[in-house]
This record gives structure tokens, sequence and C-alpha cells, in this order.
């Protein structure tokens, strides 16, 4: 029993040692409570949670999506298992620089990285971070009055663009990013909502914002990236298009051949021929083969949006809403079908002998060659 | 001499209380005949109106924690509570039919009048409450399933077929195969305008009549799954329950005519034992309680314990008479020969009884006033009424010849004396031992709630069982619902931190074994943040903005979220209702809650039927044996007064305890678990058990005061009472086991236990009663007396 | 024997009232008492009972005669007793009652100041036996009535030359009662010990006594066909009103079984039998 006497001795450092005795354990009761903080839970069957990229890093197969799951297969998408994921947002993309580092984003801003080819993930940023970015890029550059590279950016122009950045960071943590694409080790990109655009050219250890670089002034959302011949190109909401042909350095709008939204760009180089593939709402794709210039549509019966393309070999996958799925050799002989599950994919890889899509209900692998609905 | 003191004192008020009842009794026989008549006629008069009564609420425990927060929140949650799917299904296409569609509209119209369904909540693809949405360039469009301009045209069926495919009811409201469609039919337990109960035997007589009956044809099949349902067949099948009621009044009756050869000792048994029947249903009615499908049993049981009661009556008048009384004069030793026996034995299956009460679920406390009122009354009946009856007409003389022939001819019974000699009972308590640790093994599988899908009280090709498997195959939502209701203070169950945490709470959940999906306010938010943003599956998120969240929730369907916005159920389906499944369910949620509970949003369980089911399973595992306790307690208390010996109470009891362990075993063999509707079966088998042990060791007693040797005195003792015990088992097993034949399973399984108990508390009490007391007295000298 | 002994005997024009009258005349003759007799109906002078109530004047015995109405008998008779302090009221026991309303001959039981002796048979009771009837429960030793039964069966007895026997009835057994009351053997030595000992308390000269199961009501009436009895001594509570219609007496229950003659006591006429019986001693 400590007297009086004793307490008034050792004097505040012991009061506050009983307090906190008293409220840790109480605290290690409530669990964090944001699901930036909370890490992804285990689920038992993670290949069925809603998944919305797929990728390959060599033999592997990588999948994100919802609550912060992300998934890898060493088997063609037989068995999966799950990764160590520190936050539970969904997770809307993924890509990998090279054979062993990965990156993906999602909601909440959150930008994930791996180094042990997608077994484990730290937090790189969350929507936070971002918008400190965007507002600490605008602040200079509405100081500075004008960026080198985009001239035709004025300074008022910077000035609103602050003003966005600082309404935004006191909104919080609220833009999802949408796409994430490395065109080697070194360079790549992060496409978000309201138009943001990240850039690294040290394999991600720093990223800039280079939102006002595209000339995207209604800030319409930037779905997809592809790269093609070393031109680099972004689809988007509202039909917009851009290209760049210096890795980022300068982008520039395309004409579009539709004012609905694109969702997913594809590039292909089957037999030498350098085609892009552009796709989107209510079944509207369309393909170029002149970088983007001119594009050609492809007619395929549905009014279903796409979002998913892939290519394996000489053969073509393009999925999307209500399990619409067409493949074929060429845009003129696609022969598409319906899951029987209607489940919507949202993004397909292709591992042979498969076609492993994601979606709606996580994992579906289907022949190469196949007609029938949905094998999974 | 303190034993003295203390039996005087015991025994002086019964014994003063015997002499002033036979007195009244015997001097007045006309005025109490009349009195018993115009009583009979009032309470007759009261039963004949009883009705059945089934409420959805009264089989919940409604002091369990989660029952209390459902009723706590019960207004807000329209639809969870009570309701029945129709489903129509068409035999020959799928709905895309102009008639099928006509049929299905009519339906709908037809239940939206039937007295007792919340109309404002009725979904079918023909309400306007059941909406398809899609996404366009220009935006977010969406409008009633059938389209205003519908006319029957293939266009128009075509674009129903689309607004279906847009509007996520696959699976829902409407079948994955697309051959059937539900109207889901949500009630109310209590009738909003008028207060009254729902009429479960009126609402599914209208659904019948209205529905089925009128639309059910070559083309169309129509099926109808739901707990009003449940009880609406349940109350149906009441009318054979009482064919069977009859069928074993007649067995009865023909049994005891063969056995005692007396016309009258047949008759006026049966007589009295159903006028107690009457007296009871009327006394309930009278009270207001009405039958619910799980204690319409206790008339029968009132009855077979009344029968049991009467022939012990009947055997003694018999024996009088054969000893040279006439009518009048055996029925009134025979009244003063019983009196102590007989009113213990009534008192202790009364008081057995009512210790049910402890039980916290209002169907079995009913059960408990059923049960006990109906045993108060045969003390009235068959302990006054019967000898008054038998007064005037005796056994007639061919008992008394018959009595007389097999007086001689009794040595029949020696073999089972020998269970009274100290080797026979050795061999007897062996046996009985090697029976218990089989009984404890076995007893050891007995598992809490359902083992079965569908509903197991009837049957599994029942059509109702049959329409449940139908609805489990081609829909994807099971009927196993369990509902956690998320509390948050006003206006902020759709915040972010709410709708994020409970959307965490769903993956946690989709975790736990046993849980198929679930469905909240945030999956509505998900959905329509996603249809915001052209449908593109990378805005399937809640949003942290809040104006993106209130955008998405501006239209939200029935039943995700109450008036102020401060209840945000969470639909868990399971995939099946075992008991196992329900207690990993709620121990993972309660997990979650005391991780994650706060002043802002607290998890709360639980509603929905599986809800329901696992707070009611937490209550009986506790009662069960609670319940045993009270009963044997009970039993045991009266017996010792009764008998001032620990040992005698030791020597009736304990073929009784041999008797439930089995009886578990039994259940568990047969896969009953211990529910609402079995649960105090085991108590009641207790109860009408003791009757046997307390009957038999009264006339033993009194030969072994008579200084007879064991043997000698059970001899005698098998000769006179123990005929009429092992007549009275066996003939109440057969009358039971008739019961296997029922169209409700629940019924049969009771009919089954119920046999078993019969004849396994009469082995007892005619073999294990002997050997014990053998055993026991072997310590004092033989001639001691008791 | 009391010079103002007073024998009450109620009459009517009924073969039983004859009856009654003829043992009247037998007591009065024995007993030297007077009669008062009361009618409770105008009788005509050519009835048979009128040439008894002749008899009876020229035989010496004083008589004296009332008239009261059918509704008021009662009153009168205890109006009478008031005045007359008679030590016994005769009549003829009435068999046929309305079955509802309590019979005459139970109010009579009932309310009477003194003895009531119901009259079956006009056999002389002389050789005969004579039953005195009681309870042998545990409360005998102290139940001053019955022993007023078992003094005045003994009385007569000896007056009348005739034997006398007690009778009791033993509860049938009970099962699961105490020891005792679950044996017949036990009840009934327990009973005939009891009796044996009251009597040898009150120094009365003691037979075997008549143990029978009961309950009272049959064994009474039984042990008396058994024995031929002219007469039953018995003792009544006289419970009236509810208490008399519910429980009823035990005396008034035997007498539609027995075919002698009954003499039923109150605990109230102890005074008066004291005095009859130590007047002769």
């Amino acid at each position: 029993m400590l007297s009086k006497n004793c307490l008034r001795m050792q004097g505040y450092p012991l009061y506050w040692l009983l307090l906190l005795l008293l409220v840790l354990p109480l605290s290690s009761i409530t669990v964090a409570s944001d699901r930036l903080e909370q890490p992804a839970q285990i689920a038992i069957h993670p290949e069925r949670s809603l998944l919305l990229d797929i990728t390959r890093v060599g033999s592997r197969l990588v999948a994100v999506g919802e609550q912060g799951t992300i998934i890898w297969s060493d088997d063609q998408g037989e068995q999966w298992q799950q990764a160590d994921v520190p936050v539970s947002v969904l997770l809307t993309a993924v890509a990998f620089a090279d054979s062993n580092n990965g990156w993906a984003v999602g909601h909440d801003g959150a930008i994930l990285r791996s180094s042990d080819r997608g077994e484990t993930w730290q937090r790189v940023a969350d929507g936070n971070v971002v918008n400190q970015w965007q507002v600490a890029r605008y602040e200079h550059l509405n100081a500075a009055g004008t960026d080198p590279r985009t001239p035709e950016v004025s300074a008022d122009d910077f000035a609103v663009m602050l003003d966005d950045a600082l309404f935004a960071q006191e909104e919080g943590a609220t833009y999802p990013l949408l796409d994430v694409f490395f065109s080697d080790a070194q360079h790549g990109f992060i496409l978000g909502a309201y138009g943001l655009l990240l850039r690294t050219s040290d394999g991600g250890d720093s990223w800039q914002v280079d939102s006002h670089v595209v000339p995207n002034i209604d800030r319409f959302h930037l779905n997809s990236m592809a790269q093609i011949a070393d031109r680099l190109f972004i689809a988007g909401e509202a039909g917009v298009l851009f290209r760049s042909l210096d890795q980022g350095q300068h982008w520039e709008a395309l004409a579009s051949p539709y004012e609905g939204s694109f969702f997913k760009l594809q590039a292909s180089e089957q037999a030498g021929l350098e085609r892009l593939y552009v796709m989107g709402l209510r079944g509207h794709l369309f393909y170029s083969d002149d970088f983007g210039e001119q594009w050609q549509q492809v007619l395929l019966e549905t009014t279903a949006s796409l979002t998913a393309a892939t290519v394996a070999d000489t053969t073509l996958l393009f999925a999307g809403s209500g399990g619409f799925v067409a493949t074929g050799d060429a845009p003129d002989a696609l022969a598409s079908q319906r899951l029987s599950s209607r489940a919507s994919i949202s993004q397909a890889a292709a591992v042979e002998p498969f076609w492993v899509l994601v979606g709606e209900t996580g994992v579906v692998r289907l022949m190469q060659g196949d007609d029938s609905h949905g094998a999974e | 001499m303190a034993q003295n003191n203390v039996e005087q004192t015991l025994l002086g008020p019964i014994k003063r209380s015997e002499q002033l009842i036979e007195r009244v009794l015997f001097h007045r026989r006309i005025t109490f005949l009349l009195l018993f008549l115009v009583i009979t006629l009032a309470l007759g008069y009261q039963a004949i109106q009883i009705r059945p009564d089934a409420s959805f609420v009264k089989m919940i425990p409604t002091n369990h924690p989660y029952v209390q927060n459902y009723l706590r929140h019960r207004d807000d949650l329209s639809g969870l509570g009570n309701s029945v799917k129709i489903v129509v299904q068409s035999r020959t296409g799928d709905i895309f039919s102009a008639p099928f569609q006509q049929v299905l509209q009519q339906v709908t119209d037809e239940a939206f009048f039937i007295k007792g369904v919340d109309r404002s909540a009725l979904k079918s693809i023909w309400t306007p409450n059941v909406r398809w949405t899609e996404v366009t360039e220009e935006g977010f469009v969406g409008g009633p399933i059938i389209p205003p301009d519908y006319d029957g045209s293939p266009q128009s069926l075509e674009k129903v077929r689309q607004n279906i495919l847009r509007s996520g009811q696959v699976g829902l409201l409407v079948a994955n195969d697309f051959k059937s469609a539900i109207v889901q039919v949500p009630l109310f337990d209590r009738d909003p305008e008028t207060g009254e109960k729902l009429n479960y035997q009126a609402f599914s007589q209208k659904l019948e009549a209205l529905i089925r009956d009128k639309y059910q044809n070559d083309d169309i099949q129509i099926r109808v799954v739901g707990f009003a349902k449940i009880v609406g067949d349940l109350i149906e099948g009441a009318q054979s329950v009482a064919v069977f009621f009859a069928i074993a009044i007649v067995i009865t009756l023909a049994l005891l005519f063969i056995y005692s050869g007396s016309f009258a000792g047949s008759l006026i048994p049966i007589i009295c034992s159903l006028v107690a029947v009457v007296w009871q249903l009327g006394l309930l009615r009278w009270f207001g309680y009405g039958l619910d499908p799980y204690s319409m049993l206790v008339p029968f049981l009132i009855f077979a314990i009344g029968v049991s009661h009467a022939v012990q009556v009947v055997n003694t008048i018999r024996l009088e008479q054969v000893a040279g009384a006439d009518a009048w004069l055996a029925s009134r030793r025979a009244f003063r020969a019983i009196y102590i026996p007989g009113l213990t034995a009534l008192l202790s299956d009364g008081l057995g009884f009512v210790t049910l009460s402890v039980i916290e679920i209002q169907v079995i406390q009913d059960l408990a006033v059923a049960a006990s009122v109906g045993v108060a009354v045969i003390i009235i009946t068959n302990l006054l009424l019967l000898p008054l009856l038998m007064s005037y007409t005796g056994v007639g003389q061919r008992a008394i010849r018959q009595a007389a022939r097999r007086t001689n001819a009794g040595q029949h019974w020696r073999h089972l004396s020998v269970f009274a000699t100290p080797k026979g009972a050795a061999v007897a308590t062996a046996t009985a031992l090697v029976v218990l640790v089989v009984g404890l093994w076995g007893s050891q599988n007995l598992q809490i709630g359902d083992l079965d899908k569908g509903a197991p009280e009837l049957r599994a090709d029942a059509r109702y069982n049959l329409d449940n498997l139908f609805v489990t195959e081609n829909y994807a939502t099971s009927s196993d619902i369990f509902v956690v209701m998320v509390a948050t203070p006003a206006e902020q169950c759709s915040s972010f931190a709410t709708l994020s945490r409970v959307d965490y709470f769903q993956r946690y959940m989709a975790q736990v074994e046993g849980v198929q999906s679930s469905v909240s306010l945030a999956d509505v938010s998900k959905r329509v943040t996603a249809g915001l943003n052209e449908g593109s599956l990378k805005w399937r998120s809640v949003s942290r903005n809040q104006f993106v969240i209130n955008a998405s929730l501006s239209y939200v369907p029935a039943g995700f979220m109450n008036g102020d916005c401060s209840l945000l159920p969470v639909i868990i389906f399971l995939d099946d209702h075992k008991a196992q499944t329900l207690s990993r369910v709620s121990e993972s949620v309660e997990r979650f809650a005391q991780q994650h509970n706060s002043s802002d949003i607290s998890f709360e369980m639980a509603a929905g039927n599986s809800g329901f089911e696992a707070a009611t399973n937490e209550v009986i595992s506790r009662a069960q044996y609670e319940m045993l306790a009270w009963v044997y307690g009970v039993v045991s208390l009266l017996c010792l007064l009764t008998f001032r010996s620990v040992r005698t109470v030791v020597c009736i009891i304990a073929p009784l305890m041999l008797t439930s362990i089995l009886c578990q075993a039994l259940m568990a063999a047969m896969g009953i678990g211990v529910k609402v509707a079995t649960l105090p079966v085991i108590a009641l088998g207790v109860g009408i058990g003791v009757d046997y042990g307390i009957y038999i060791y009264s006339r033993l007693n009194t030969f072994l005061l008579e200084g007879r040797s064991l043997p000698d005195a059970y001899l005698e003792t098998l000769k006179t009472t123990g005929s009429s015990v092992a007549f009275t088992g066996l003939t109440l097993a057969i009358g039971v086991v008739l019961w296997v034949f029922s169209p409700i399973k629940f019924q049969a399984d009771m009919g089954i236990l119920l046999t078993f108990m019969f004849l396994w508390n009469m082995l007892g009490a005619l073999i294990l009663l002997p050997a014990l007391t053998c055993l026991l007295r072997r310590e004092r000298r033989p001639e001691g007396d008791s | 024997m009391a010079v103002n002994s007073r024998i009450l005997v109620v009459l009517d024009s009924s073969p039983l009232a004859e009856t009654a009258l003829q043992r009247s005349l037998l007591i009065a003759q024995k007993t030297g008492a007077s009669l008062d007799l009361m009618w409770r109906e105008s009788v005509l002078p050519d009835r048979p009972i009128m040439q008894i109530v002749a008899k009876i004047i020229v035989s010496g015995i004083a008589v004296e005669q009332h008239y009261s109405n059918a509704s008021k008998l009662l009153d009168e008779i205890e109006a009478c007793w008031q005045t007359r302090q008679q030590m016994l009221i005769i009549k003829g026991c009435d068999e046929s009652h309305r079955d509802f309303w309590t019979p005459l001959d139970w109010q009579l039981l009932r309310r009477m100041p003194c003895p009531v002796l119901l009259v079956k048979h006009d056999m002389s009771w002389q050789q005969g036996t004579i039953l005195a009837a009681v309870d042998p429960t545990a409360q005998l030793a102290g139940d001053h009535l019955s022993h007023d039964v078992l003094r005045l069966g003994s009385f007569i007895a000896h007056q009348a030359q005739a034997h006398c026997r007690v009778v009791g009835a033993y509860p049938p057994p009970m099962l699961s009662s105490d020891a005792q009351s679950q044996s017949a053997t036990t009840l009934g030595a327990n009973a005939e010990q009891m009796i044996s000992a009251t009597l040898a308390k009150l120094s009365l000269a003691s037979t075997a006594p008549l143990i029978g199961e009961g309950p009272p009501e049959y064994w009474i009436p039984a042990a008396a066909q058994q024995e031929q009895a002219k007469l039953v001594v018995i003792g009544t509570h006289g419970r009236e009103g509810i208490a008399g219609a519910l429980l009823g007496n035990t005396a008034e229950r035997i007498l539609d079984r027995l075919s002698c003659d009954v003499l039923v006591i109150k605990a109230a006429h102890t005074q008066g039998i004291a005095a009859l019986i130590n007047q002769d001693a």
C-alpha cells in the first residue's frame, strides 16, 4: 500500500502509469476503427469475393477486390491464397512494375506496395496523403504561377486547382483511385476519380501529382491506361481519350468516337499489328490501328458495359456486365456468350489454357476455345 | 417419538380432510351429482368455444436479451417478423407468358386484401415497390418491373424479362430458372387498427381458399411457405389429432372392458376422464387461453392420467366388492383407501407440471397451466365423481365372478415377484445399471433445436416441406434468417462510420461456417453508388463522402432502415438452422459486438426466425436441466411427505430417472431435437410415471406392515395393484402408439416418446421398484417397518 | 323410579304411531312414568290407536293429551318440555321422507332437549340384545357423550333384563397413512382395546365388543342384524343447518337401515341421563 506521502513524492508519473494501466486493457478491446487502418479480414473463400482486377506476374496470378482482398495463385487460378494487407478498402487495380514489385490502389486513396510478388503488402499512402501531395503541388504551382510543361494552364487555373485541392483535403480521403500502370520498373502512373493522375519515375518511391498535365478541364474520372509502341493512352468518363508520346511528360486529348464512358483500354500486338482497343458503356467497342487517330467500331449486339479485356496469343477476350463474354481471333469474328450466373466481369487475364475472369462473384475460369457458360 | 410427532403433524390434516370430504360426498350424493352436471354443462359450453390460438411471440422466449432487443425494435422491422411467401410456379413453361402473369397479378391482388397482411410491405414483381434500375449515358433510370403499358403481348413480356434482369430480383422474387415467381406477404402479428391477434387458422384457410384452390390448375402450381402456414397446417392437422384421440378412447374402453369384465367399471372411468378433459378445456377458455398446436396434446394426457387413476379406484372398488361389500360400501371404502396415494400422485403431477413455468417461453408456460389445471380437475372428477358414480353401479356381478376366478389364478405373478428376492433384485438392479450406462452414452448425442430442414413439426413429404424444398432449391435466399440489429443515434444509421463498419461486419460474418450471405443498407448504398457511376463495379463501395451516401440512399426498399434512421438491420441468410450453426453465428456476433460496440453503434441480436431460434435454443439448453431438477425436486418432496422415508423416495424416483435418461437417448437416436415442442415431454413423463410408483409402494407398504416378507408382500401387491398398473401402462401405450400414423410428425414423435415412457415407467415400477426396495432393506432387519 | 318422570309421545293416525304407543305403554308400565300424548293431527275416535289410548288410561297410567299443528310441532314439543321436563320422547320412526327437506325425525333428533326413542317394532326388549354404539377413536377416553351411551345402554339392559353389547366401527384402512391405520387387523385390535379400557374405566361390565370395519352407517346396522338386536343406543352431535345438510349425523343415517328401535342422546342430555341412572342406584 503506497502511502499518501509516497504518491506525492512520486508525483505525476505514477498517476499516469496507473491511468495507463487502467486504460490499456480497455483500449485493447476496441479495434482500430477506420477501414484504412484495419487489416483485411482473412476469408475462407477469398476467391469468391468481389474482385476488380487481375494481373499476371510471371506464372502467378494476382487479383484484388473488396475490403482489402488480395489473392494470388500459382496454379493457373485453381487455388488461391490470401495476402497480408493492411487496409480494408475496396481495391480497384493491381499492376506489377517488375517480377517482384507490385502496386495496388483503391478507394479512399489507398496505395499499397508489395516487394515479394504480392504475398505481403504495405501501405504507401492513403487519401489524406494524396490530398497533401495535391495541396503541396498546387500551392507550389500557384505560387509559381505556371508550369513549363503546360503553358496553356493559367495562374487562375492553378488557383482554382489549389482551391479544389484544399476543399478535397477538408473532405478527407474520399476519392477512389481507379487504375495503376507501370510502363517499366521505374515509370508508373496511378489514375483516379475526378481526373487525378499521379506519376512516378523512381519505381514508386516518390509520386508527383500530374492531374493538370492532362487536358481534362471537366475533371472526368480517368479509368484506364494502356501502352502501345511507347505511346501511353488514358481513357475515361464521358468518352475522354488522352495520349502521351513522351512517357507522360505531355498529354494531348484525342477525338473520341463515343460520348459515353470508356472503362478499359487494351493493347494488342497480334501478328505484328499494333492495335489499341477501347471499350465502355453500353457495349461500345472501338479499335484503332493508328495510335488513336481513327477508330473503328466493333458492333456487338449487346448493351452490356464492357470493362474487361485481355489477349492470349492470338485470341482476344472482352467481357463486361451481366456476364457478357466475347472471344475471337479478330474483332469481326467475336463469338459472344453470357455466363449463366449473369455475374458482371470486371477484368480478365489469360494463362494457358484458361481465361481467368474476375468480377462480381470472384474468380471465373473459362477454357480457351470453349463456348460454354462458365466453367467454375 | 419424534418421527411420530412429525407424522402426526403431516397426517393429521390429511386424515381430517378425508373424513370431511368422504362424509359430505357420500351423504349428499345426488346434490353433488347435480352440481357436477351443472359444472360440466357450463364448462362444456365454454370448452366448445375454445379456439386454436397461435402467436409468433409466444413461441419465443420473451425474457431473452435477443428477443427483448427484437421487441424493442419490432415496429421498425417490418417484414422480418412474420411473413409467408406464395410461390406461383409454371408447370408448363416459364413465367414469361400472358396467362401466367395474369395469375401472378391476381394472386398479388388477392393477397393484398387478406386480413392481417401488411399491405405496404407486400412485394411481388407486380407491386410498385419492386423496381428495376439501369445506368445509361444520361445517368440512372428505373421503373416498376411491369411497365405501365403492359398488355400481355410478346413485346411487353420481353420488356418484363429485361426489367427483371435489371432489377436484381432473380433468386429473390423470381426463380433462378425463371419458372416461378414469389409474392412475399408480410403479416401483422397484431392488426394495427383493431389490435386483434392474427388468427392463423383463418389466415391459412383464406390462403388455401382464395389462392391455392382458386388458382392452382394443370398449368400453375401454388406453393406457400412461412411460419404462419406451418401453424395453419398444424391447426388443420388438429382435426386428425382429434381422430386419433377418439380411436385411443375407444381402444381404452374396449381393453378396460376385457380386463375388468365390468361394463360400469369401464364406461364410468372413461366418462369421468372425458369430463376432466371437458372441464380442463372449459376452464382454460374461461381463463382466456386458447389451444396452440403445441399444447393440443395436453387434453389427451389429461385423459390418460385420469384413466390410470380411475383404474386404480375401480380396481380397489372391485376388491372390496369381491370381499362382499355392496356398491355403496365398496365405493366409500375405496375412496378412503386410495385417498392419500391418489391425492399425492395427482398433486405431484400437478406441481410437477407447474414447475414447467420456469422456462421463459410463453407456449411452455401455457402448457404448464393447461396441464396443471387438468390434473387439478382430475382430482375432482376421478377421485370424487368417479367413486360417487360407482357407488350407484358397482362393478357388476360379471366382474366380481371374473375377479374371483382370477384371484386363484394369480400365480403368473410369481415370475415377477422374484425381483423382490435378493437374487432377483441384484439381477434387476445390475441390468438397470447397464441400461443406465447405455442411456447416458446415447443421450450425449441429444441436440438442442432443429436437426432437419424445413418444418420438423410436419413430415418430410408433407406439402409444406415439399414447398419449402422447392424454394430453397430455386431461390437464392434461404428461409433461415438471422437478423442483427445495428442501433445508432438518430439520423446516424447512414453515416459513413456506420455503413463502413456494417460492411466490415458483413464480411466478418461471411467467414462464419453456416452463413450463406447477408444483406443490409450498406449493400444498398454500394450498389446504388455503383449505379450512380454508370454501373461500374469499381464504384461498388461505401463512399466516404456523406453526400454521395445520401444520394445512394435516396430510395431505400422497405425494411433496411427505420423511420428516424436509428436502426439498420443486417439480414444474414444461413445454410440451415441447426443448433450448432446458430450458436456459432451468435457467438461470432457477440465477439464482434464486444470489439466494436460503442456509444455510436451497437450490434444487437436478434430477429428473424433463426435469430429467435438461437435465443430459444439458449433458453432451452439452460432450462432443460433446470426444469428436470424442479420436477424431480417437487415430486421427491411430495413422495417424502407421503411416505416419510428417504429410502422409499429413492425406490420410487430412481426408475423414473432411468426412464428420463432413456427417453433422452431415444430422442437422440430418433433424431428428435430438444425444442419448444419436445421439451416438456420428459417432464410430463415423470409426472405420469410417478403415479405407478406411488400406488404400488402404498400397497406394498401395507402388506409389509402386516408382517409379510418382502417377496410375499410384493406378490400380494402384484395381485391387487400390479395388474392395474400393468394394464394401465399397456392400454395407454397402445392408445398413444397409434399417433405414429399421424400426418403431423410432431404428433408422431410424441407418440413414440410417450409410448416408450408409459411402458418403461410401468416396467420400472413393477420390476425395479421392488428390486431397489429389497436391496435398500437388506441393511435392516426384515421384520422392521418402514 | 322417580315419581315425576314423564314421557312425551308424538302421535298421529299411522300404524307407526300405534307401535310407538305400545312401546310407551311398556316403558311406562316398567318405570311408572306418566305420558304426555302429543297429537300431530286430529284422529277420529274410531281409529285403532284410540283403543290403545283407552287401554293406557284404563291401566292407570297418567295421561295428558296435547294437540298441535303439524307445522309447529317441534315448537310445541319444546314448549311442552319446558313445563313438563319429560325424560324421554318417543315417536314412531317414519321411513318415508320427502327427499329434499330434512325429515321430521331428524329434526327431532337434532333439536330435542331430551333423549328420543324412535320406535320400529313393538316386541319386548326383555331377553334381547341392546347395542350401545360408540366411535372407538382415540378420543373415546374423554368423550362424555359416548360414556353416556355406554352407561345408558348398560342401565337399560339392566332394567329390561337384556344384555348390552358395545358396538363400534373402526375406519377402513387408508393406504400410506400412519402404520396403525393401514391394516384392518391393527385397526380392529386398537378399537377393541380402546372400548375395553373405557368400559373398565366406567366400571361397566364388558362382554366382547362388536368391532367391525366401518363406515358406521354400514357396520352398526350390520351388527344389529347379526345380533338380532332390539334396541340401539347411539349418541349424536345433532348438527343443524349447513353442517347438518353437508355432514349430516350418523344417528340419522342409520335410521333407515335398522329394523330395531333407536335411542338417540345428545351431549346436552347428560345431566338428565345422569339423574336418571343415579336415581336408580
